[in-house]
């Protein structure tokens, strides 16, 4: 068996880890192989061509999509970037499934600290429950009652291979500690000693912040029972204490200025126009006064995407499953924090950090970078 | 269906069903679907022969020795390089199909005509 970070994470046999590292390779073949050329294609032979005649092929992307798709090389593209998703899926959800009562044992087994509170009357919102986000079966809300810890174990061995090791390998926290630098960055003498995390699935970047405020409480909500429950002993095996509950971030059931600090991590993009703005109120009264919001985010905007990246997130939106991957990039996130009543509002691209430095020099920056490189990070504090 | 809608999203014609590239012809699809695990199955199977041929050179092997058998740092770089040699040999006439589009202007006048 390989060597695991926590004591949740499912181990991986011999030839379960050879697939694993195969289907990488095959994401990386279609990612870094294939995927540039239909870049050329469209960004510098198809839009160039479209100039010419005084046409913007960026305004056009739909249309462009539409013709690429007659192409059998551009389906066959599709399907293979489709189908190496599902092996993804499929071949963690087989190794998951042959060790499920275990991981199960472990779960109810661990005595160190946290709680979970599920509530079987919730309701994922349309955004989460329409389709299966990123082609997982199940989606975020899977749950099989009492005890079930399967889709948190699935979603955790994954994300790593879903991020091709960029966000921290196993562990899965550079966005966490990101998170923690951007708060050192522009906070530099805070401690905050109430934190919540919103759609934390299985408590990756909320455990890294708790890492760094070990007095504080920390509380982590998302959608999903046996998401949250693999979280809970995930996050305790790792030494942190933190309480899930398994609520919408639109609402939540937290009194009025609960928390210091509230964040959220690759979040936003899986919700919808209509959730923005009430997720940013509820933020705000989840506060008290001087309280800080942080959201870290793909760093891409539409505006600035080309032609080639646009009809790309066509396909990540409708194949991939990723309804607002779009609207997101289209959205002006910063105007509905300040619409919410948010002060100091600062957006930009935080440098992605492996651990989080409160005596570092700022590096929180107006310049983009690439995902993984950096990230979008939007943050405000409610007076 | 590809505009968004009033809530910023987009879906499937039928969100409830799998992606369908290849209208009418589901089966290629499928097949795609098997290729892609076939060459899932070929990946590990080539790291089981790799395990055994390593293990030989250090000795010999047994089934416990192989499933307990991890590659270390040079090993796995090896693997990946082998791995993305497999992958690029068998999905050889999609790249070249790729590469010709991209030299071919009549393909790509075709392709600026349909869009129109």
């Amino acid at each position: 068996m390989s060597p695991t970070p926590h004591a949740m994470m499912p181990e991986a046999t011999h030839d379960e880890a050879a697939r694993f590292a195969h289907v990488v390779g095959l994401k990386n073949f279609l990612m870094r192989q294939l995927e540039p050329k239909w870049r050329t294609l469209v960004d510098e032979k198809l839009a160039p061509q479209l100039a010419s005649e005084g046409r913007d092929a960026k305004e056009e992307y739909r249309a462009l999509e539409r013709s690429l798709a007659r192409l059998g090389a551009y389906r066959t593209w599709q399907q293979l970037t489709v189908s190496a998703q599902e092996e993804m899926w499929r071949s963690v959800g087989e190794c998951v499934d042959r060790q499920l009562p275990e991981l199960e044992r472990r779960a109810s087994d661990s005595e160190a600290g946290g709680s979970v509170r599920t509530d079987p009357q919730f309701r994922p919102p349309r955004y989460l429950s329409t389709v299966d986000i990123h082609l997982m079966p199940g989606g975020y809300a899977d749950d099989r009652g009492e005890g079930d810890v399967r889709q948190g174990a699935v979603f955790d061995k994954a994300a790593a291979l879903y991020h091709m090791g960029r966000n921290g390998g196993e562990l899965n926290d550079v966005r966490g500690h990101t998170l923690v630098q951007h708060y050192f960055d522009r906070f530099p003498g805070m401690t905050p000693q109430r934190i919540l995390d919103m759609g934390c699935t299985v408590g990756h970047s909320t455990t890294a912040i708790a890492g760094y405020f070990p007095q504080a409480e920390v509380h982590g909500i998302d959608v999903g029972g046996a998401l949250l429950r693999y979280a809970r002993a995930r996050s305790a095996s790792l030494g942190a204490s933190i309480h899930y509950s398994q609520q919408n971030a639109e609402q939540t059931d937290f009194a009025d200025g609960s928390f210091d600090l509230v964040v959220s991590s690759a979040v936003l993009h899986e919700t919808s126009f209509k959730a923005l703005p009430r997720i940013m109120r509820e933020a705000h009264r989840l506060l008290r006064p001087g309280g800080v919001m942080m959201h870290l985010e793909v760093p891409l905007r539409f505006d600035t995407a080309s032609a080639w990246n646009r009809v790309r997130g066509l396909f990540e939106a409708l194949h991939n499953n990723e309804p607002f991957w779009i609207g997101a990039q289209q959205a002006d996130i910063a105007q509905t924090v300040r619409d919410a009543g948010f002060a100091d509002v600062a957006s930009g691209y935080q440098p992605a950090v492996r651990v989080a430095d409160r005596a570092a020099e700022p590096r929180f920056t107006s310049t983009p970078g690439p995902v993984h490189v950096v990230w979008y990070l939007l943050s405000g504090v409610k007076r | 269906m590809t505009e968004l809608d009033p809530e910023g999203l987009v879906f499937r014609d039928d969100p409830s069903k799998r992606s369908a590239f290849f209208a009418g012809q589901a089966d290629v699809g499928r097949l795609l679907g098997m290729i892609t695990a076939l060459t899932s199955e070929i990946a590990m199977l080539r790291a089981r022969l790799d395990t055994h041929e390593r293990l030989a050179a250090e000795g010999g092997f047994d089934r416990a020795k192989v499933e307990a058998y991890r590659p270390d740092a040079t090993a796995l770089a090896e693997r990946m390089t082998d791995d993305q040699a497999m992958i690029g040999r068998v999905f050889k006439p999609l790249s070249d199909e790729l590469d010709r589009l991209l030299e071919e202007p009549a393909v790509q006048k075709t392709l600026l005509e349909t869009h129109r």
